[in-house]
């Protein structure tokens, strides 16, 4: 089976009119426990680290850092939710791990979850599926368009279930925002608007000396040497790694990662994507742009209405959705129209976590596999490469392929470091 | 900033932006001790390759490739400055700069070294591979032997097998070497990797399988190996089993792959033999699978499901009502996929069964497209089983079917709880004013959720100003003693003409239609009430319990009403103040007191401070917070407020609401 039939039947399953609903596992019996390991544990994992230790389904086993204060906290952290569960007071059992390697060669661990700076996504993700895991690795999925391309494939060909970090999937007022835009309700989509916002410059940092217990070298790993500086390898919304073009995509690879992850699903365009990506100032540009092949426009940080996340505008109507299941359409009744006999019903979830383990137990494909996620980050990587040489590049979907421009052609992958090369 | 860093920067910046050939300015900002000199030279020397990197910029490509190339040679550069020299050679770098960076290759500094290695490794000139190859041949460290080799893999470098083969004897380079023949592929990549001594290792075994997809024949052959050992690891045999059935020409051949596949004991070859089925979907593949059914995980047999055609019908109608609920509801979904519009009845049949799928089969209902369908259901909604007609009726009603509505009147009269209950559900959804009259009537009649679906109309409809004149006409010819749930639901529209009506009912003979006018006043949703309401406090007649209502009803809109004017929330609240003798009603007249901008209000708290020390905390606390609402009105006023909260002593749990308040 070829790619493009893969994702047909990927697309199929998510435009399903219905998924198994996790309240359907009722029985969350030891028996059924998925065991998890935990890898990179920043800012991001915060959040996932407190939900798995609260799932009755999940038992986390391991936890992994380049930092030893950070992942022997986390060991802590782990042991105390367990021990809180229990009611005995200490509970053992959660390995520390300095390097992601061990952690996959426990088979005693089903799956991993990935919340590493995006330089390590990918390596770490394919590992994890060729040592026979499922996995959930945040967004953006890669760093390179290259490097999704081998992931979505691998993932498929080894029979691994791997979720996409991508969230608001699993939100209801962008899933309705994607219906209402799927179904036709406010006529034919030409424009649409996205809210990233930006990162300060990234600068040239002086070097400071590597604080103990860091492992700097591994934690740089494929990308190239540079000097420490304590906020290079900050986890900072606002900054940190994210501001620096060798660890990311910048605000295309932060917030892109879900807002243009919500319009290819809104348009249908899961398995495909733009034509063209324009940087601001090509040419007087005001705002950087991406273009679908049907000649619709995404435009970064245009305003929107009532400051709206993303705005979808179309000849019939509009829909504006954002965090806190805020959601507005011209006209307001679109909002709560009921979807009628026939109409498209999306991909259900409204656990993005949960989902992914009710999909490793099912082994159905869950609501952002990685070839989703990887056309997603393919567009946070394109719109990056554009604004980085400073010229429009024109791209293929089909062949996933820059068009007339080697040069552009060879930032789809980026050499890796030795001895971080794996993929 | 000082004047030399000033200058370096101009300097640089003109350069760059006039696509001048001298590095020399930007190679001395690369070795500066300012950080941000270094910077801005990095940026700079981007800016300049992003430019000439354009397609049609080959003459100042080639321009900079050769300035590049002749930094790189001084060998008196920093490391540093040379690597960063070397990144504009990942984008532009030709045959041009090979023999630089091949020199490169043998320096003892590993970064730099590693940079010039990343380099060629992009570098579409074959001389970039022969470097490379003659670096490994001369290489001993294991992390640099490791980049040789993955370079080569990038590169898809065919007279590097030998190395390779060699490498993957060696544990500490087998897993990059194989997954350089990965990346080249073909049948000596298989060959090679086939003939390792540790072709069982989970590593190599893994590569044959990913190589196989470009190795033809022997790619078949290796895979069939793999897929039958049970010895080989899950993932291995996973590769090799989608391979097999994706590429399988004999569609015979392909069944018994897929059928042995989803059989396997590990969920990776299941997972990956059931998406790359997909496209063989088959007669001779449901028939496969059915016969294996009992075998399959419940994993499986939801993979299965996915892979049935349209002759495998039946086999899926039978599993919608399988005790697995994962199962069922899955089997409800493929039927819904397989037979579209056929499928209805067996979708009626699971929903009004008591089936763990049946939730499953009504959204189904709802979601299936065919007029067909529609009339299927129809028909159920009127004949039949009291369960099977509940499910068409409510399917109907959330089809928003045209002829829902009267299908639904219809069976507005039927006894069995089950249809009632769909079609009050159903009627709440679909009903619209014109239903309003039959409902309202069936409700006076004692079918007491008959009013449950004319209120839901009501607070649903456009066109509330006609549905309340029709209700109120409707009134008319109600006898007075039945008139107590119109009054309801006539508030329960709102409006004008239903507040008037309303309020004409305060002095209706019967008395449970006063207490219900009484109570829509209490519950009435905006601020126009708080006259009539205040009326009823200071009315000397009125009946207490009355009396209670109006007043919470003042509590309530003088708290949420905050676009009123504060004059009339403060005279309703201090008219209810006065009246009220409950220490509940008093409270929440107080706390709805801290959200009126008027001094009256303040005046009225501390009145209230004096006279109820009982309540002095949460007295205290309304005051902090109308000292914040005060603040931008009347700052004086505010801080007096603020003083005398501070001032007052209170128990704990309020000190910490006032602190919060006043803080604000």
């Amino acid at each position: 089976m070829n790619r493009r039939a893969f994702l047909r039947r990927t697309v199929l399953a998510a435009s399903a009119p219905m998924i198994a609903p996790s309240r359907l596992f009722g029985d969350r019996a030891p028996s059924h426990r998925i065991t998890i390991g935990l890898i990179g544990m920043g800012l991001m994992m915060r959040t996932h680290l407190r939900s798995m230790c609260g799932r009755p389904d999940v038992q986390v086993l391991a936890v992994c850092d380049v930092d030893r204060g950070r992942r022997q906290a986390a060991r802590e952290a782990v042991e105390a939710a367990y021990a809180a569960k229990s009611g005995t007071g200490s509970w053992k059992g959660c390995e520390a791990a300095h390097e992601f390697e061990s952690v996959l060669a426990r088979e005693d661990i089903q799956a991993v979850l990935i919340a590493t700076p995006d330089h390590w996504h990918a390596p770490i993700a394919c590992a994890a599926i060729r040592a026979g895991k499922d996995v959930y690795v945040q967004k953006p999925m890669t760093l390179t368009q290259r490097e999704g391309r081998v992931l979505s494939d691998l993932a498929r060909r080894c029979g691994a279930i791997v979720q996409v970090g991508s969230q608001q999937r699993s939100e209801a007022a962008f899933r309705r925002a994607a219906e209402i835009v799927r179904n036709g309700w406010i006529g034919r989509v030409h424009t649409i608007y996205a809210r990233l916002g930006e990162f300060p410059p990234a600068v040239e940092l002086p070097e400071e000396p590597v604080p103990d217990g860091f492992d700097y070298d591994r934690w740089l790993g494929p990308t190239p040497w540079r000097p420490y500086n304590a906020e290079r390898v900050q986890g900072d919304y606002g900054g940190g790694w994210r501001r620096f073009w060798e660890y990311g995509s910048r605000k295309n690879g932060d917030w892109g990662a879900h807002h243009f992850d919500i319009i290819q699903w809104a348009l249908g365009r899961d398995d495909s994507g733009p034509v063209e990506f324009i940087p601001k100032g090509w040419e007087g540009a005001e705002y950087q742009m991406h273009v679908y092949a049907d000649g619709v426009r995404v435009l970064r940080d245009h305003p929107t209405r009532n400051g709206h996340m993303i705005q979808f505008i179309g000849t019939e109507g509009e829909v504006c959705v954002s965090r806190g299941n805020r959601l507005e359409t011209i006209p307001a009744a679109l909002a709560t129209r009921p979807l009628g006999p026939g109409d498209v019903r999306l991909y259900e979830s409204s656990d993005h976590e949960g989902n992914w383990l009710d999909s490793i137990r099912t082994r159905r494909p869950p609501i952002c596999p990685a070839e989703i996620g990887h056309r997603t980050a393919t567009i946070c990587i394109l719109a990056g490469i554009a604004e980085r040489l400073g010229r429009p590049i024109r791209w293929d979907p089909v062949r996933e392929d820059i068009v007339g421009d080697e040069a552009a052609r060879r930032w789809l992958d980026r050499p890796r470091r030795a001895p971080y090369v794996m993929l | 900033m000082n004047f030399v860093r000033r200058l370096v920067m101009a300097l640089m910046s003109a350069i760059a932006s006039a696509g001048a050939e001298d590095l020399s300015p930007i190679v001395a900002g690369l070795q500066s001790e300012d950080a941000q000199v270094r910077g801005e030279a990095r940026q700079q020397l981007h800016t300049w390759t992003a430019r000439v990197s354009a397609p049609d910029r080959a003459d100042e490509r080639t321009q900079l490739e050769q300035a590049l190339t002749a930094r790189l040679r001084d060998a008196s550069l920093p490391p540093p400055v040379r690597t960063a020299l070397i990144v504009p050679l990942e984008t532009i770098g030709g045959s041009n700069s090979v023999p630089a960076l091949a020199a490169l290759l043998g320096e003892r500094d590993p970064e730099l070294r590693d940079a010039a290695r990343r380099a060629l490794e992009i570098n579409p000139s074959r001389e970039a591979g022969t470097a490379l190859l003659a670096a490994l041949d001369a290489a001993s460290e294991p992390r640099w032997r490791i980049g040789l080799i993955h370079s080569l893999g990038m590169r898809r470098e065919t007279a590097a097998l030998p190395a390779l083969s060699r490498a993957l004897e060696d544990p500490v380079l087998r897993e990059v070497a194989a997954a350089a023949l990965v990346r080249i592929g073909g049948v000596p990549a298989l060959t090679t990797l086939q003939r390792s001594a540790a072709t069982g290792t989970p590593v190599v075994a893994t590569a044959i399988a990913e190589t196989g997809r470009r190795a033809g024949g022997a790619g078949r052959a290796a895979w069939l190996r793999l897929a039958n050992d049970t010895h080989s690891p899950g993932v291995a045999r996973a590769a090799a089993s989608a391979g097999l059935i994706e590429l399988e020409a004999d569609p015979e051949e392909a069944v018994r792959r897929i059928v042995a596949a989803v059989c396997d004991p590990a969920a990776q070859v299941r997972t990956a033999a059931i998406a790359a089925a997909e496209p063989r979907r088959s007669p001779a593949l449901s028939a496969a699978l059915t016969s294996v059914w009992d075998r399959l995980a419940t994993d499986a047999k939801l993979g299965a499901l996915t892979l049935m055609d349209s002759t495998a019908a039946e086999f899926v109608a039978v599993q919608c009502a399988s005790a697995d609920p994962l199962v069922a509801c899955h089997a409800v979904e493929m039927l819904a996929r397989l037979q579209g519009e056929a499928a209805a009845p067996k979708l009626i049949e699971v929903a009004a069964s008591d089936a763990p799928a049946r939730a499953w089969a009504a959204r189904a209902l709802e979601a299936l497209a065919g007029e067909s369908v529609a009339a299927v259901l129809r028909q159920a909604a009127t004949q039949g089983e009291p369960a099977r007609r509940a499910v068409a009726l409510t399917a109907l009603a959330r089809r928003r079917d045209p002829q829902a509505g009267s299908l639904l009147l219809t069976a507005l009269q039927e006894s069995n709880p089950m249809v009632s209950r769909a079609t009050v559900e159903g009627l709440k959804l679909v009903g619209t004013i014109e239903h309003l009259d039959v409902l309202v009537r069936a409700g006076l009649g004692g079918k007491a959720d008959a009013l449950e679906a004319a209120r839901a109309i009501l607070v649903r409809t456009d066109e509330r100003v006609t549905a309340v004149g029709r209700l109120i006409e409707l009134a008319k010819s109600c006898p007075p003693a039945s008139l107590a749930p119109l009054v309801d639901l006539i508030g329960a529209a709102g409006g004008a003409d239903a507040l008037g009506w309303i309020r004409s009912q305060l002095t209706n003979e019967v008395a449970t239609v006063r207490d219900a006018a009484v109570r829509a006043l209490a519950n009435w949703p905006d601020a126009e009430v708080l006259v009539p309401l205040r009326q009823l406090v200071t009315a000397s007649d009125a009946p207490d319990p009355h009396r209670r209502l109006a007043i919470r009803g003042i509590a309530r809109l003088v708290a949420a009403a905050t676009n009123a004017p504060a004059e009339l929330r403060y005279e309703a609240a201090s008219a209810a103040l006065s009246a009220t003798r409950d220490r509940a009603d008093r409270v929440a007249l107080i706390s709805a007191l801290a959200g009126v901008p008027d001094p009256r209000a303040a005046a009225a708290l501390r009145e209230q401070l004096q006279a109820f020390p009982d309540a002095r905390d949460e007295i205290l606390v309304a005051m902090a917070g109308l000292a914040e609402v005060l603040q931008s009105r009347d700052r004086t006023l505010a801080r007096e407020l603020a003083k005398q909260v501070m001032e007052t002593p209170s128990a704990p749990t309020a000190a910490k609401s006032k602190a919060e308040a006043l803080a604000k």
